[in-house]
């Protein structure tokens, strides 16, 4: 009886406990790899924490970071759990940055039409380059995987080409191919004066509600989310799947667009090549998503972790031998922990598919990865 | 009486196998005379697959004993278990269709000539094997195309081939034809004279009347009790086996109304040319059960699918109460006043990560007491799935639990509830009571017997007779998409509905 309770309690806690051991164990393996640089692992991760977290600079630095990794997490969530596997968060992020950047600067009119402009069609069309993903894969079975993938290249030149050469900032003596800066009445303010932080931090954590909401309170939330379970239940509960496939993708696009829009309006004023690229933030994001299970309260903490493992890194090479690299490492080794997870799941699921649960026992399970959404739990 | 002799060639002792927190065998014992057939009983759910895959290697028991010819012996794997003479015929046929059954058979065991595999000498050893057991097969024809009672045969001779000396029977006549049946059964009653000693696995109490020397009884993991055939009868068996007395589905005289359903010409081929559903015109009217008879893979699923919406069919006319919804999509049709029972609860009827609650209100979420505007109202939500749950006894702790937490039979309840709660005129029932235990398939079966009093009309496909025979009002049989007969309750026997399943003539 005893043996029961304990049962139930690892029961509740098995999904919750699985992206801690990810991050456990890739911090023993960021642990070898400082100890291969001759420090002390246990010094170098107070460092990190401390950098990450440790004072009021460093806390609102890091939650600036985390802000774009939070929205792009949301935007991978939705179209993830409802079993479209799409990422292309940074091509999407990218147009939306890109468009913003360039409307808020030469839209024509006064700067209140230039930002309500800027943030409309920006995420219009951040949305419709999702959407084309979402065409090709209906109309011609292309494979989301590699047309999202594809597409986020194709965005970043794109973006290139005409930054350098139609919109490009000649007025500064930088060499960067950038934009020109937007105007200061236009920009996110700060929340904290002379921190970093700017509201965009708690548009993130409304878009979290919001996105929490329609996942769990909604009719398409609830459709998408059965979709995601098992798309011939749907088909035969009268469900048009394409609707909620065209639908949550364009939504995942605006919403990674969004990201883009708010690192324009809140941290660099301008569009500039590569920055969002170099950064990886939707690639994080997704991570966040997969570690989270697709929960967004769950994306909001961890994508504040993942983030400060990236300021926390820059830390440590700033105040000691160890190369900025080990944060990369570490991170690395979080997907590659995680994906491990989805393939055990995996082959779980393959078995049992392979061996149909005879005497009335349960079928496996059809998704993968876990997802802990909230309604009517 | 077959010369069967006391001697003991396999023990099974107290065998304990727990998964998790389920005690699927618990302290089971069993033995096996020397060309005897045992029959081992018990609802799904009672153990007895479990007992059978530690005889086979397939599970391996937490505690426990096998005994083969008195002496202790360990089963680790299947491999094993061939060595030692033990042979299962497995419910799902483990073939390669494009292979011929000789291929098929000496498959992992090949008769050989210097490196080389000798086809000539393995033919020629298949068709001794086939006719010294008196099981008819051509060596050299390919899997693909055979039906479903011959590829059994081959299963039956691979064993034989394997040179086991106790073979298992794993559910045998599941997916058999009444003919069929009757064949296999012959076939084992044959095996058993020749001295193989078997054991059959199956809850359908006639058959073990008909073939079986002893029975075991299991349930909920446990063996309730040993009974000699000659000694028993089948209410005995069935007490033992459900712990209770079942009560038969009373089906009280109604007169038909109009007919709600009305199909007529409905034709799909598939690739352009094979025919799957061949001008098939059906009707179903107001209180009555109509029932379609027909040996799985004749075009029932997919009927059921153009009809539903699922699949786009060629042409025809589906008409609920006047109106044509002829490939309409499926909320349209649902909306048209039809609700279904899928034939599969794991891959159409529910999602097995989602709750229950949200598994219960699939097709019924978007009434206005669920959701307004596009939100869902939880509580009421909440409230209709805990009323769905206690009203059909759907055993679950809570209606947040995961789907895939219920036993088949609950799954299937829920199901049936939610289609049933839909409360449209027209009920789709296809394969409703397939692998749930007896006390659930009563109580589908009451639900169907209740909904035709209410007045609905009731279209059951299913590939069990006996429950085609017992429900339905009206019959119509399928055979390869065609309607292949048609008849009123009674008014027909199961040996001719056989025949017609298996695409004999009008008789």
């Amino acid at each position: 009886m005893n043996s029961g309770t304990l049962r139930k309690i690892s029961h509740f806690l098995a999904p919750i406990s699985q992206p801690f051991i990810a991050i456990f164990l890739a911090l023993v393996v960021g642990a070898i790899a400082i100890i291969v640089t001759g420090e002390s692992p246990f010094n170098i991760y107070k460092i990190m924490v401390k950098g990450a977290f440790g004072s009021e600079y460093y806390l609102l630095t890091t939650l600036t970071r985390a802000t774009p990794i939070i929205i792009t997490g949301l935007g991978a969530a939705i179209c993830w759990s409802s079993n479209y596997m799409g990422i292309g968060g940074e091509g999407q992020m990218i147009m939306g940055g890109f468009l913003c950047a360039v409307i808020g600067f030469h839209f024509p009119g006064p700067q209140w039409l230039k930002l309500t402009c800027a943030i409309i069609f920006s995420l219009i069309g951040s949305g419709l380059y999702s959407l084309f993903s979402a065409w090709l894969l209906d109309k011609f079975k292309m494979s989301l995987a590699i047309s999202t993938l594809m597409l986020n290249y194709a965005g970043a030149y794109i973006a290139m080409h005409f930054v350098q050469n139609v919109f490009l900032d000649t007025t500064g003596d930088a060499k960067l191919v950038q934009t020109q800066m937007i105007d200061e009445s236009i920009r996110l303010p700060r929340i904290v004066e002379g921190q970093k932080l700017h509201w965009g931090f708690g548009i993130a954590v409304l878009l979290v509600i919001l996105v929490w909401f329609m996942m769990n309170r909604t009719v398409f939330g609830y459709e998408s989310r059965m979709s995601g379970f098992n798309i011939h239940f749907c088909d035969y509960g009268g469900i048009n799947s394409k609707k909620i496939m065209y639908g949550m993708l364009t939504l995942s696009g605006v919403i990674c667009g969004l990201a883009g829009v708010i690192e324009v309006l809140g941290v660099n004023y301008r569009y500039t090549h590569n920055t969002y690229v170099s950064a990886s933030y939707a690639w994080i994001g997704l991570n966040a998503a997969l570690i989270s299970g697709y929960n967004p309260i769950g994306i909001f903490f961890t994508s504040i972790i993942l983030a400060g493992i990236s300021t926390g890194g820059a830390a440590i090479a700033r105040a000691t031998s160890v190369p900025l690299e080990i944060s990369t490492i570490i991170q690395g080794c979080i997907t590659l922990f995680i994906s491990a997870r989805i393939a055990i799941q995996f082959r779980r699921r393959s078995r049992k598919l392979a061996s149909p649960a005879k005497d009335g026992g349960s079928s496996g399970d059809i998704l993968i990865p876990e997802t802990k959404g909230e309604i009517l739990r | 009486m077959r010369n069967q002799s006391n001697d003991v060639i396999l023990r099974m002792e107290n065998i304990v196998k727990c998964y998790g927190s389920l005690i699927a065998n618990d302290n089971v014992s069993l033995h096996l005379n020397r060309g005897e057939i045992l029959a081992v009983i018990g609802e799904n759910g009672a153990g007895k697959t479990t007992l059978m895959k530690v005889l086979y290697g397939l599970e391996h028991p937490d505690k426990g004993d096998i005994y083969l010819n008195e002496k202790k012996i360990q089963i680790h794997n299947a491999a094993q278990a061939i060595a030692n003479g033990i042979g299962m015929v497995q419910q799902h046929f483990m073939l390669f269709d494009p292979f011929t059954v000789t291929e098929n058979i000496v498959y992992g065991k090949e008769p050989k000539k210097g490196l080389f595999f000798d086809l000539k000498k393995a033919n020629q050893t298949i068709s001794e094997l086939s006719r010294k057991f008196d099981l008819p097969l051509n060596p050299t024809t390919k899997i693909q195309g055979m039906p479903v009672g011959l590829r059994q045969r081959v299963e039956i001779l691979k064993v034989l081939y394997q040179n086991a000396d106790i073979i298992v029977f794993d559910e045998p006549t599941a997916v058999l034809t009444p003919q069929e049946v009757h064949e296999l059964l012959n076939t084992m009653k044959r095996l058993a004279e020749a001295g193989k000693s078997i054991i059959i696995v199956t809850h359908k109490l006639n058959e073990v009347m008909e073939v079986a020397d002893r029975a075991m009884v299991m349930r909920l993991g446990k063996h309730v009790a040993y009974r000699n055939i000659a000694d028993t009868s089948i209410e005995e068996l069935s007490f033992l086996m459900v712990g209770r007395h079942l009560v038969e589905t009373e089906i009280p005289e109604i007169s038909p109304g109009k007919d709600i359903l009305r199909i007529t010409d409905l034709c799909l081929t598939r690739d352009g040319a094979v025919p799957i559903l061949d001008h098939i015109s059906i009707h179903v009217n107001a209180g009555e059960i109509v029932g379609i008879a027909g040996v799985s893979g004749n075009g029932q699923s997919d009927l059921v699918q153009c009809i539903f919406g699922l699949q786009k069919a060629d042409s025809g006319q589906i008409l609920v109460n006047g109106k044509n919804v002829f490939n309409c999509p499926v909320k349209e049709v649902r909306h048209s006043g039809m609700a279904m029972i899928p034939e599969d609860r794991f891959i159409w009827g529910s999602a097995a990560q989602a709750s229950i609650a949200e598994t219960a209100i699939m097709g019924h979420y978007e009434k206005p007491s669920f959701s307004k505007k596009g939100f869902l109202n939880i509580r009421t939500i909440r409230e209709f799935a805990g009323k769905l749950v206690k009203e059909f006894s759907v055993k679950a702790d809570s209606i947040a639990q995961k789907t895939s937490s219920l036993s088949g039979g609950n799954a299937q309840k829920l199901i049936v509830a939610r289609e049933i709660r839909q409360n449209t005129p027209i009920l789709i029932a296809c394969e409703p009571t397939r692998g749930i235990d007896i006390g659930a398939i009563q109580f589908v079966h009451d639900c169907l017997v209740e909904k035709r009093s209410e007045g609905a009309a009731v279209l059951l496909v299913s590939s069990e007779l006996s429950e085609i025979l017992k429900l339905s009002d009206r019959i119509y049989v399928i055979y390869e998409g065609k309607i292949n007969g048609e008849f009123k309750r009674g008014n027909v026997s199961e040996e001719e509905l056989g025949l017609l399943m298996v695409g004999s003539k009008k008789l």
